[in-house]
């Protein structure tokens, strides 16, 4: 019997493993991988300009990179990438997904969907840990530990107050043309954009400034839209392949959990070995389920056979913001910057009840096709716009909270069949124009029809299924991620977040999973 | 139709919205691979298409028209497909990406484009009805 069974490979299994290391570990996932693991080692630029071979990674062989052409249902810019294409691949082969009014992302890969996260590593202040039974001190020790363990840059600014911060960050990436403007802009400009209710700093990435085992600083090549495999960009595999050499831990891949069962002295998982289609059973003293929001609720409403409870759904509703930067109208391509987001803005003002959050960046290495007619002209019109208006594209990412609500849940309708409604949202727009003007004034244009307003499930933020705390509820967990009627079933993804601030979850799901298993460990 | 006669028409429409749009012939790999991925996107050919090759249209007039209209439409989607092609092919390289500074001049091409566009789209609009595309 194991010591513990750890159910996933994403970000909230890796931090948990890693806390449980020195145990007798047993690890399931389907762990789907690219066809080939691609490093690109030049710059995007250099290769665009030279290599007669970057159909592969940019179009793909089955052209996957076009699949947004003929589908409605539309996949994000790096999700579609030839490379990066597995980690969303099979996401409705396993079980069935009927949905009204969501675009669910779900990853059966090797390291999930953080795969191709943004990288974006926010701590959960006190602020935003007020509807839960944890706090900041809680979590504290747990976010440093992860910050050395994955190497997050970063700089203490005007942000430090609602992001956080750890003796351990890393020197901060360098700005790119645009962010660059926007921040000395800011800087000159701070009692006034103050007053807007707008607060501008650098972003927190789990991005390497200085080299860290054996794993090398970001030069800015900026590759990191066509392939997983980034050194310097954290990723949950990073983690698992030095976990897996160890002869205490079992990976065992091509498993897809099915269900659970309590049994005396531990709990039973019941998996399918895809490979053979046969069930085989697992035993272990300890079960953490980290198989995603989604999956974990699928799992625990499987698990009781429950066809009847609506559990909650909460997704970061969020809306892209297209600003033409007039400075950079027709310059070079910037070799200069991180193609992720290299501001963040909070915004806190009586435009929205809640803090938003902002995230900004440029339109570095994207294809210029997956934009192309987004832009009005003819054809010929297009193409200079791809050549001389995209240097100077600025992308803001507004981000808003979400809270439990009525008709915002997930149920399964029978065994196979996982039913996603989300049809309680809220209209936005008032922020982002009150943005638009007061961005204007640093010469970043931009206009309320360019607003679009994405789809929910877009974002990828998903959480509350089975909310911490939540004691109102049939399935919940307390402070210390335990499920309620349970001894050893553990739940430690971002299921158990009973809000969704306006932020990346990940980071604080990876220490929250750190907490959780730190306090397991103490029981083994 | 037959693969054979499909195969003809993919060619050809690829050939003149290539030499249309770039004012070059389309290099082979980029014909091949357009061919291929119609097939696998597009896989029942639109007479419509054929049509507006065959009479050798204002490619560009009718898809601004057309996308306007409809922007999810057959001949944006096939030129769309070209677009990705072109772009990763090293030579079109400085077609799509501003290797020097040129802000003033790039006002001026960006003007330029806007009025030729307006054109355009007027032309386009009335192509549409002519080749009964809506």
């Amino acid at each position: 019997m194991y010591d513990a069974i750890i159910v996933g490979t994403g970000p909230s299994a890796a931090a948990a493993a890693l806390e449980l290391k020195d145990r007798n570990l047993l690890i399931l996932d389907v762990a789907l991988k690219a066809e080939k693991d691609i490093e690109l080692k030049e710059n995007i630029f250099d290769l665009r300009k030279n290599d007669k071979d970057q159909q592969d990674y940019l179009i793909g062989r089955e052209f996957e990179s076009l699949v947004n052409i003929d589908s409605t249902d539309l996949v994000s810019v790096k999700l579609k990438a030839p490379y990066v294409s597995h980690v969303i691949k099979n996401r409705s082969t396993y079980y069935k997904i009927k949905t009204n009014n969501f675009s669910p992302y779900i990853s059966f890969a090797y390291g999930g969907l953080a795969n191709a996260w943004g990288a974006g590593a926010y701590i959960y202040t006190d602020y935003d840990l007020k509807d839960f039974p944890v706090k900041n001190p809680d979590l504290q020790p747990f976010y440093d530990k992860l910050t050395r363990h994955i190497g997050i840059s970063g700089k203490d600014d005007d942000l430090t107050p609602f992001f956080g911060s750890s003796k351990y960050l890393q020197k901060e990436l360098d700005l790119g043309n645009n962010a660059r403007d926007i921040y000395r802009s800011y800087e000159r400009r701070k009692r006034f954009f103050k007053k807007k209710g707008m607060t501008l700093g650098r972003s927190r990435l789990t991005v390497l400034t200085e080299g860290k085992a054996g794993r090398r600083p970001c030069n800015y090549e900026n590759t990191g839209y066509f392939s997983c495999n980034i050194p310097y960009v954290y990723a949950p595999t990073i983690t698992f392949n030095q976990l897996k050499t160890k002869p205490n831990i079992c990976l065992k891949e091509g498993f897809l959990v099915e269900s659970f069962a309590e049994q005396k002295n531990g709990v039973t998982v019941t998996t399918k070995e895809l490979k053979t289609g046969k069930r085989v059973v697992f035993k272990g003293k300890k079960l953490l389920l980290a198989a995603g929001t989604i999956g974990t609720g699928q799992i625990v409403l499987s698990s009781f056979k429950d066809t009847e409870t609506r559990l909650p759904l909460l997704d970061n509703p969020f809306t892209v913001t297209p600003f033409v930067n007039l400075r950079n109208i027709g310059t070079k391509i910037d070799r200069t910057g991180y193609e992720g987001v290299q501001i963040n803005m909070i915004y806190e003002g009586p435009r929205y009840p809640h803090r938003v959050q902002g995230s900004i960046s440029s339109y570095i290495s994207p294809l210029r096709a997956d934009v192309f007619f987004d832009f009005p002209f003819a054809i010929k019109g297009n193409i200079a716009c791809s050549r001389y208006l995209l240097p100077s594209l600025t992308i803001l990412l507004l981000f808003y909270p979400d809270f439990p609500k009525k008709n915002n849940y997930i149920k399964l309708e029978d065994q196979n069949t996982l039913y996603i409604n989300y049809t309680d949202v809220e209209e936005y727009g008032a922020v982002e124009k009150h943005i638009m003007r007061s961005l204007l004034r640093s010469g970043f244009f931009s206009a309320p029809f360019l607003v679009k307003y994405q789809p929910p499930g877009s974002s990828i933020h998903y959480a509350g299924t089975i909310p911490m705390g939540r004691e109102d509820r049939k399935y919940f967990v307390d402070g210390n991620c335990r499920m309620n009627n349970t001894a050893n079933v553990y739940i430690i993804d971002g299921s158990v977040f009973p809000v969704l601030p306006a932020k990346n979850l990940t980071f604080t799901i990876m220490a929250n999973a750190m907490r959780a298993a730190h306090k397991i460990k103490k029981e083994l | 139709m037959t693969e054979t006669n499909d195969t003809a028409n993919l060619i050809q429409e690829a050939e003149y919205f290539y030499q249309k749009i770039f004012a070059a012939p389309v290099p082979r790999p980029i014909l091949e691979k357009y061919i291929a991925a119609n097939r696998k996107k597009m896989p029942r050919p639109d007479e419509r298409i054929r049509n507006l090759v065959l009479k050798k249209a204002d490619i560009e007039a009718v898809e601004m028209a057309w996308r306007f209209k409809s922007p999810r439409n057959v001949l944006t989607k096939k030129i769309h497909i070209l677009i990705y092609l072109a772009e990763t092919t090293p030579e079109n390289f400085s077609l799509f990406f501003n290797t020097k500074n040129k802000r003033f001049s790039s006002f001026i091409v960006l003007a330029g484009h806007f009025v030729r566009s307006m054109g355009k789209f007027l032309k386009g609009k009335f192509l549409l009805k002519r080749y009964n595309l809506v």
